[in-house]
């Protein structure tokens, strides 16, 4: 049996009267890739931010790798916040000082040829930056890091074609190398969905549909398919 | 604690606010041209009895409420800038992710307040250099300073633990608790008012020394208790962070 990188069970979340996760439940397989895919408000984010300790659950469990995510568990997790900006006043050099004193597993080097390879340059001040170069900075601090697991909340939103085929490749450069376990959650599934071996398909913060990608295919066509037979 | 990681987080936060001073061009614009006024308009007047650099000293009751903004505005620029998801899923607790904040905080509001003794020294010194009133004069305002360090050294810890508080029970669950607060804040702010009214006799003749017969000993008090107090607030703020924030 595969074991879970990311199980679930009954999650619950309410922001008010507003529900984001209902009696959720899944498993996600260790060493995947996975697809997290819903319409904006489906409860993807959330879901995210449960993993990595921000939110808490009203009702229910999640756990990482066995664990209940916490601070602690965060030491494992290279995660990208959605709507997420880097630090203003820093430039890439010290965004890059910052991931190697503060993130565990950061690996400079690495982060040097992530942030060549994305175009970007060591004296680059952040707040001179477009949308698009602050994004792949964020995803070359995040990419750096030799973690077990990697959280990426909608890594390509307002991102420009050139940016998001960087980032695209930038990220099948790194899955190539290493066994992590990774979360994607997107809206560009088009250019995205060769990354992905297991997908979960969220609607109104409940899991619609879960499984290997091939599987998937095999039954129901591609992963667009999929996703307008659910939402369309 | 790891000091390692901490000594990072605080100069992380430290430079957070420095470096947006400095590049605030407009900032040091003012600073420059009051300074330059001050400096004309004590050479001018300097040495009339209504126009002692000494009263300048009353800014300094601004010092702390100022502290209440760097408190708050270290928090709350995670939201602004919106960079909190990587602060609060860096792998340190909450504590030590506020205590390097409020450490910054502290240091900061340290920086200044030096700052803004030493410009005020010096403009003391310099109208008893052009107007000839001795060293004598700038020896009482050294005393006078001392006293009001003392006010402010027991004043800024507690006002940079209600803004961090306050900024964090505005992102939470608790944002209702947030008018009760600053009402209990307002009661109790003017303590040291209350202990000087008490303490001087009805009839003095006009001085900006906050104490004047010597620093009556219920001040200690008050200043142990506004440190407890800030402990106080401060673990609710970590408490607060922890279990009730709205992210």
């Amino acid at each position: 049996m595969t074991q879970s990188a990311i199980s679930a069970e009954d999650l619950c979340k309410r922001y008010g009267k507003k529900i984001a996760l209902a009696d959720f439940r899944v498993d996600i397989p260790r060493g995947t890739v996975t697809a997290i895919l819903g319409p904006n408000g489906a409860g993807k984010s959330t879901f995210m931010r449960m993993i990595t300790g921000m939110v808490r659950p009203d009702r229910g469990t999640v756990t990482v790798f066995g664990r209940k995510p916490s601070w602690k568990t965060n030491a494992s997790i290279a995660y990208l916040p959605d709507r997420a900006r880097w630090f203003g006043g820093h430039t890439v050099r010290q965004a890059v000082e910052w991931g190697a004193k503060l993130l565990p597993g950061f690996q400079t080097d690495r982060a040097w040829e992530l942030i060549d390879m994305l175009g970007l340059g060591a004296d680059q001040e952040v707040a001179g930056m477009s949308k698009g170069q602050e994004a792949r900075l964020m995803l070359a601090v995040c990419l750096a890091r030799d973690v077990p697991l990697l959280v990426l909340d909608e890594p390509f939103s307002g991102i420009d074609m050139l940016s998001r085929e960087k980032i695209v490749a930038a990220l099948i450069d790194s899955f190539s190398e290493r066994s992590q376990t990774v979360l994607i959650s997107t809206h560009e599934i088009a250019e995205t969905e060769s990354l992905f071996d297991y997908a979960v398909f969220f609607a109104e913060g409940r899991n619609a549909l879960s499984g290997d990608v091939e599987e998937l295919r095999a039954r129901r066509g591609s992963v667009q398919d999929i996703y307008r037979q659910l939402y369309g | 604690m790891n000091i390692g990681t901490f000594a990072h987080l605080f100069k992380h936060e430290f430079r957070m606010d420095i470096r947006r001073m400095y590049a605030r061009t407009w900032f040091w614009a003012y600073a420059a041209v009051i300074l330059a006024v001050l400096l004309v308009a004590l050479g001018v007047w300097g040495g009339r009895s209504g126009f002692n650099p000494q009263y300048l000293i009353y800014f300094m009751y601004a010092f702390p409420f100022f502290m209440i903004g760097v408190g708050h505005r270290a928090l709350n620029r995670e939201w602004s800038d919106q960079t909190y998801g990587w602060w609060l899923t860096l792998p340190y607790s909450r504590f030590r992710l506020l205590l390097a904040k409020f450490a910054a905080s502290l240091v900061q509001g340290m920086i200044l307040g030096v700052i803004a003794f030493g410009v005020l020294l010096v403009l003391v010194l310099y109208t008893s250099l052009l107007h000839g009133k001795g060293l004598g004069e700038v020896a009482d305002f050294v005393q006078i300073e001392l006293q009001y360090m003392l006010v402010t050294a027991a004043a800024v810890p507690f006002m940079t633990a209600l803004g961090m508080a306050a900024a964090i029970i505005w992102r939470s669950k608790a944002k209702g608790l947030l008018p009760l607060i600053w009402i209990v804040f307002g009661t109790l702010g003017n303590i040291f008012n209350w202990i000087n009214l008490y303490t001087r006799p009805e009839k003095s003749e006009s001085t900006v020394l906050l104490f004047q017969h010597g620093i009556p000993p219920e001040v200690w008090a008050v200043l142990a208790g506004m440190w407890l107090l800030a402990g106080g607030l401060f673990a609710v703020a970590v408490y607060i962070c922890k279990k009730h924030l709205i992210v």
